[in-house]
């Protein structure tokens, strides 16, 4: 199996299981907001999905971190470094 | 806020026990002692110290306001669009969490036991476990982690107790060979991972049954106390088995598990281990899952969270299969990044609202 194929099978399988076990919820909700968020909520997931299924590496909160973060992390981890003799 | 559900003081102890003992107690002590050598129990016990100060700050607000979340006091004392813009900050943390404590199952089972098998196929699992948890509510995981910890405490102590005979305790000196900074460095690790997040319990003390503040307080604190002892046990216990080579393996505790042997009777136990990561790891996972649930549909006034449980699971599922590079990329994330990212993830956050809540006086 290619590995596109396997990363399609593996999110058709993971999309359904998700749909399957909320529909009961879905329809029973009133709240406009709440289907709104969940809405919201698959469209994040759909992006991710399509990154991964075509090996895209789309920005993600990894690389907000990254740019702000790393930086500052290494310098405190090489602070704290005891040189080796 | 669902009010049906409430937990008693002790079971919040409980909760508070699993969540920061189970999946650290096998990850912590071999990159803590990588990071501060010998002295990482040292470490354990600084850090340990600051989180009781965190979690004092935490039961403070709770007194303040013991009906209200997180996101429910912030919103009063510092308005809805303060409380919604700093809410992007723990709630990456929280995202980072859940991502974490389930690829480290994953990384885990490919590189300690099923070599060939992919990392979905573990994350998948217990990403779907913990959802269907969350969605069953807070009284049914406070009695369901009961007995699974039971179960992961009896292990683990059976696994340290049978390797006593390799044990060397001269591996212990010298404490601090490099001086302070190692002792730091660890104390920073470990500060980041467990101790900062416990912040996440800022969202489930408003389940306690009302009238126990006392009550919840030691509850909290003797769980907290509970666990550096048992970190500081375990990685003691690693340091006086491996000596020098402690910091290098990388599952240290399932590495002590496969040392045992016991009249060639008892060994190969190092399963028993692998059971207890998984175990420990889906509950954190889950009391991770839920406070994230109840964080978002509280910040958007939901009556109910169920509903955006299994979205959430899904963004962190997909997170662990295209947020890293490599395996060194997610080490360097867990090690490096982490121990800083909690500081404005969650210190700072909650050091906002104590001071904003220390200076408003309190309504009659």
């Amino acid at each position: 199996m290619t590995g596109v194929t396997e990363r399609i099978i593996v999110l058709l399988i993971v999309y359904c299981s998700v749909f399957l076990y909320d529909s009961s919820l879905l329809k029973s909700s009133s709240d406009k907001g709440e289907k709104a968020v969940y809405i919201v909520l698959i469209i994040i997931s759909v992006y991710l999905s399509v990154s991964y299924a075509a090996n895209l590496n789309f920005i993600g909160f990894y690389e907000v971190v990254d740019l702000t973060l790393t930086g500052p992390a290494r310098a405190i981890e090489k602070w704290l470094t005891v040189p080796k003799p | 806020m669902n009010k049906k559900e409430t937990v008693s003081p002790q079971q919040m102890g409980v909760l508070f026990f699993t969540f920061m003992t189970g999946s650290s107690i096998i990850n912590i002590p071999s990159p803590l002692i990588g990071k501060a050598g010998n002295g990482a129990w040292v470490s354990l016990l600084i850090s340990g110290i600051f989180s009781m100060a965190l979690l004092g700050c935490m039961l403070y607000l709770h007194r303040r306001y013991p009906d209200k979340t997180f996101v429910e006091y912030s919103r009063n004392l510092i308005g809805v669009w303060p409380t919604a813009i700093l809410s992007l900050l723990p709630l990456s943390m929280m995202l980072q969490m859940l991502i974490g404590i389930i690829l480290d199952i994953g990384l885990f089972m490919r590189s300690a036991m099923l070599r060939e098998t992919p990392t979905y196929a573990f994350t998948s699992l217990i990403f779907m476990v913990a959802a269907l948890s969350v969605r069953a509510g807070i009284e049914v995981i406070a009695r369901m982690f009961l007995l699974i910890m039971i179960l992961i405490a009896a292990f683990i102590a059976a696994v340290l107790l049978l390797a006593m005979e390799n044990y060397d305790i001269s591996f212990l000196i010298p404490v601090m060979p490099d001086g302070l900074k190692p002792i730091l460095k660890g104390a920073f690790f470990s500060y980041g991972f467990p101790y900062a997040e416990c912040f996440l319990f800022t969202m489930l003390f408003p389940y306690v049954k009302k009238g126990s503040n006392g009550k919840l307080n030691r509850a909290m604190f003797l769980a907290l106390f509970l666990n550096i002892a048992t970190l500081c046990i375990s990685t003691i216990c690693t340091i006086i088995l491996f000596g020098p080579l402690a910091g290098v393996k990388k599952y240290s505790l399932y590495e002590l598990a496969r040392t045992i042997d016991v009249q060639e009777i008892i060994t190969r136990i190092e399963s028993v281990i692998g059971m207890s990561l998984i175990a420990g790891s889906y509950m954190k996972a889950t009391i991770t899952l839920y406070a994230i649930s109840l964080y978002v549909s509280q910040l958007f006034k939901f009556k109910d969270y169920k509903l955006i449980v299994t979205p959430i699971a899904l963004i962190a599922f997909l997170y662990t299969l295209v947020g890293f590079d490599s395996d060194m990329d997610w080490v360097e994330v867990v090690s490096v990044v982490h121990p800083l990212w909690v500081w404005p993830g969650f210190i700072l956050p909650l050091a906002i609202i104590v001071t904003v809540a220390l200076i408003r006086k309190p309504s009659s």
